[in-house]
């Protein structure tokens, strides 16, 4: 009889663990999906299958933040600004949506800064001051949440790269963010296999474009 | 104990061997595209896929039973169908809805010239009116360069579509401004009070407004002030003219800000001459405070006030002098104060509540020559509105709007006061029949007390979205407006009723990312103008205007620059105050046209632009001419340039600034002044033939200064 609770126990333990590890497994394979991705279309398949996945699992914050991430890809891809900021818009209510799973977390809102960065881009000349003012408080916040999160630095580096130099960016002032961003990556570890890792190859390339720069 | 194992191994063996059911089928829009991409998922479960190419899927899933099969994808409404998964393949034919967006549906746009950050299909947006060249960042001087307005250069204000200055009012955050402008000065046009830094939304219509407005039988501006600011920041001006410094602090859900100005053309006429003879340049003194705090994610209690102080003395030509040689001395002191509260909540899920109030005096102190004139203007205004969204899109508003003026006016002799009660109540409707149809339907009635009459006002539009980017809109309306105060005043034994103008718009516009084309009809009609004879005044004068309106405007063909065209063609005739025939009125031209180009040279971070108006000749006054009104000014010309160049100081962002208005120097004319027996005249042109402007914008905070974080 103690044997049978016992199997019963493990069964028990087992389903709950397998629920989880379904999770895991299907974000893990999912986020070596989206690691290659470089078209919009296999972006799109990747943010399907994020979705998918959050759907039946509405308490998590990661497949929103990849679905955002999702989205922010294929809307910098895209060549119609209506369609660029119709992904970006929908970019922004996943990321409410994280931020309210996930309050205070420095992955959302390095991604917060990236996103508002890339709605800048749509039109520098009217969103550039008040968007620009946004984006560098959401960047300021992913630090403060997580001094060491690479991706703010590298977001920021980049922001800074392309901001004008009388908004106190510039080449001077974004080469010492990006140092730090490439020092960061060497010495991240993220703390599960399915939390955000991306950015390491993009910020030694922006490192090298921004030391190329005039 | 072996039994319960084998259940249990059994119970584990059902799970994994579970029957799998195949789900197939094919996704389309409601035009039968296919649409690929697409997420095809039964709902709380990880099976699925994305549509291919030709918009088809076929996924097998374990679930069983009844199941929700979704389909998402962005632009487009959600899709849900219940299935019954039972071991045999399932086929379904998928036709998606295309999403109801703001973006996407179509809007209300006859008349209207709308400039948002927030909207995204806008023709303007707010920074473009403070950096149009000849504007002087002057809100109306921006307007001026937009179709349907005119250009009379004498006096301030806005004259659309054939109608007067006093037919166009400006109202801010839904409360009518009694003293828009700085206090009037013969021959000297003034400017705007407000800065259009105070604003997040300009909208100016050119007709067929809503029915939320009254009191205006041309044209409104409709001023929306800023929401609580991203950051604390510091602004300091130094300019040719004066100095100004504002300060705004943000707390996290209340800010407050305090700015002070002050003006003085002193030392300018000093250097360059004026034409007029000044015994005291303009000279202006302004404070003003305001305090944002935002009560819940949709609502905002704001509160604003502004006093000005300012003053001037010039001398102005006599006409009675049959040399028109002599001069009147013109002396003005001035105070105005302005301030306003409103607050807008969500109440219920579809229900928003707004309501302001506002108060405003001002005190006009002339002398001319010996004789003084004081004059006071007093205005409480309150609104109150709530409206209810119907589904996505559509909304119904109503309301009701009351404003109490007090007018006194003490002349050398007498003095007269103006008292009146204006009430108003309005219901309103924006309702989609689909999102490519829109329909506003309004009524406004309003009473006067002092005309002791009531009038109703219908306004009707109708917009069509014919294409992505393309929509035609229609607009018909009744405009009621309460004769001027000073016929009611001098002519206060007879009985008058309201002037009544109908706008009948016809538009199509087109808005892509970097084109902006927009053409419009209209038709204009008079009544019940107020005539004045010898000493008698009734409501017996008419009038029409009719014309059409072309609008361009460009980021993309030339590169890194930004141009728009406006053009408009009026044809207007009146027979209104003391006019013996129906006939042009001196404030409106047979042809406007405006060119706007901004340029920016990302090198060296200079941001020159430049704007040219071209006007037709007005008709002027001419004693000698047996036709009223016959005589015609030589045509108008105007080009002014504005360089911005933006630098940074101590690492804040600053931008100077050179504004040349009417370079070329041209001697327009706007008017005649004839002397008594008529032989001898004097044009009346701008006072400085050019205006040169120079300042120092700093912007303390804005930058980015979390530089320590990052190091």
């Amino acid at each position: 009889m103690k044997k049978s609770i016992f199997y019963l126990l493990l069964l028990l333990a087992s389903a709950v663990y397998s629920q989880d590890a379904k999770y895991v497994q299907a974000m893990e394979k999912n986020i070596a999906i989206l690691d290659s991705a470089t078209i919009p279309a296999s972006f799109q398949n990747a943010n399907n299958t994020f979705e998918r996945i959050g759907n039946a699992n509405p308490k998590e914050w990661l497949p929103l933040y990849y679905q955002a991430y999702c989205h922010t890809m294929i809307g910098m891809r895209q060549e119609e600004n209506s369609k660029k900021d119709e992904h970006y818009d929908k970019a922004e209510i996943l990321l409410i949506s994280a931020d309210s799973l996930s309050p205070q977390n420095s992955e959302i809102f390095a991604m917060k800064a990236f996103l508002t960065g890339m709605k800048i881009s749509v039109d520098p000349m009217t969103r550039g001051q008040q968007l620009g003012m946004k984006s560098s408080m959401y960047n300021s916040q992913a630090v403060q949440y997580d001094k060491e999160n690479p991706r703010a630095y590298l977001i920021r580096g980049t922001a800074l790269m392309y901001m004008p130099a009388q908004y106190g960016g510039g080449r001077d002032n974004a080469l010492p963010v990006l140092e730090q961003s490439v020092e960061k990556f060497k010495n991240f570890k993220p703390t599960s296999s399915i939390m955000p890792h991306w950015g390491e190859a993009r910020a030694m390339q922006m490192l090298e474009q921004c030391k190329n720069m005039k | 104990m072996k039994r319960l194992f084998i259940l249990l191994l059994f119970s584990i063996g059902v799970v994994s061997t579970k029957a799998q059911t195949n789900i197939s089928g094919n996704i389309v829009d409601t035009k039968g595209r296919v649409i690929p991409g697409a997420n095809v998922f039964i709902k709380d479960t990880y099976d699925g896929m994305t549509s291919d190419n030709d918009g088809n899927f076929s996924f097998s899933t374990t679930e069983t039973g009844e199941q929700v099969l979704t389909v998402s994808f962005l632009g487009f409404q959600n899709w849900e169908k219940k299935i019954i998964l039972s071991n045999t393949e399932v086929k379904v034919k998928v036709v998606l809805k295309e999403a109801i967006s703001e973006l996407k549906a179509v809007t209300i746009a006859a008349g209207a010239f709308e400039a948002s950050d927030e909207k995204k299909m806008v023709m303007l947006r707010p920074l473009d009116i403070v950096t149009t060249a000849g504007a002087a960042g002057d809100i109306y001087g921006a307007i001026q360069t937009l179709p349907g307005t005119g250009v009379v250069g004498e006096k301030e204000g806005l004259y659309v579509r054939g109608g007067d200055a006093s037919e166009a009012k400006t109202f801010i955050d839904g409360l009518l401004v009694d003293n828009p402008y700085f206090s009037s000065v013969p021959d000297v046009p003034q400017r705007g009070r407000f800065s259009p830094f105070l604003f997040k939304g300009t909208s100016f219509s050119s007709g067929g407004y809503s029915a939320q407005y009254g009191q205006a039988m041309s044209s409104t501006l409709i001023l929306e002030t800023q929401d609580l600011p991203d950051k604390t920041s510091t602004n300091i001006g130094l300019m040719s003219v004066g100095a100004s410094a504002g300060h705004t602090r943000l707390w996290k859900k209340t800010s407050v800000g305090v700015y002070v100005g002050y003006t003085n053309l002193a030392p300018y006429f000093a250097l360059v001459k004026q034409k007029r003879d000044w015994n005291r340049a303009p000279l202006s003194e302004n404070a003003s405070f305001s305090i944002r705090h935002k009560t819940s994610k949709g609502g905002i209690i704001k509160s604003f006030a502004s006093a000005t102080w300012s003053k001037l003395n010039v001398f102005f030509p006599d006409t009675t002098d049959p040399l028109l040689e002599k001069q009147k001395e013109f002396d003005l002191g001035n105070f105005n104060f302005y301030s306003s509260l409103s607050y807008k909540e969500i109440l219920f899920k579809n229900w928003t509540l707004y309501t302001a109030a506002s108060l405003s005096f001002n005190k006009d102190n002339i002398q001319i020559d010996e004789y003084p004139i004081k004059h006071e203007n007093n205005l409480f205004e309150s609104r109150l509105t709530l409206s209810r969204t119907l589904g996505e899109l559509s909304v119904i508003r109503f309301g009701g709007e009351y404003q109490k003026p007090y007018d006194k006016n003490w002349l050398p002799v007498f003095s007269l006061a103006f008292k009146e009660t204006y009430a108003a109540i309005y219901a309103e409707g924006d309702f989609y029949i689909t999102p490519k149809l829109v329909t506003r339907a309004g009524l406004r009635a309003e009473n006067s007390e002092i005309l002791n009459k009531t009038n109703i006002a219908p306004r009707l539009s109708l917009a069509l979205k014919t294409g992505a980017y393309n929509q035609f809109s229609l607009a018909y309306g009744d405009f009621y407006q309460a004769p001027q105060k000073e016929y009611l005043l001098s002519y206060s034994s007879f009985d008058f009723n309201f002037e009544k103008a109908s706008h009948y718009i016809l538009n199509f516009q087109h808005i892509s990312d970097y084109r902006t084309f927009r053409v419009e009809t209209f038709y204009k009609k008079y009544s019940d103008l107020v005539r004045t004879f010898n000493s008698t005044a009734n409501n017996s004068g008419f009038g029409y205007a009719t014309g059409f309106e072309f609008f361009y405007r460009d980021k993309k063909t030339i590169s890194k620059t930004d141009f728009w065209i406006s053009y408009s063609f009026l044809d207007t005739k009146r027979i209104f105050r003391d006019y013996q025939i129906e006939t042009m009125p001196t404030f409106s031209a047979k042809h406007t046209a405006s060119l706007v180009i901004k340029y920016f040279i990302p090198k060296i971070s200079l941001a020159p632009s430049l704007t040219y108006v071209y006007s037709t000749g007005r008709p002027y006054y001419n004693p000698n001419n047996p036709v009223f009104l016959g005589d015609r000014t030589k045509d108008y010309h105007n080009l002014s340039l504005n360089f911005s160049y933006l630098t940074s100081i101590k690492k804040n962002f600053t931008v100077l600034v050179l504004s040349i208005g009417n370079v070329l120097g041209i001697e327009n004319v706007y008017t005649y002044y004839y002397s008594s027996d008529g032989s001898r005249r004097m044009p009346v042109g701008p006072t400085p033939p050019r205006f040169i402007f120079a300042g120092v914008f700093i912007n303390i905070g804005s930058q980015a200064d979390d530089s320590d974080k990052f190091n």
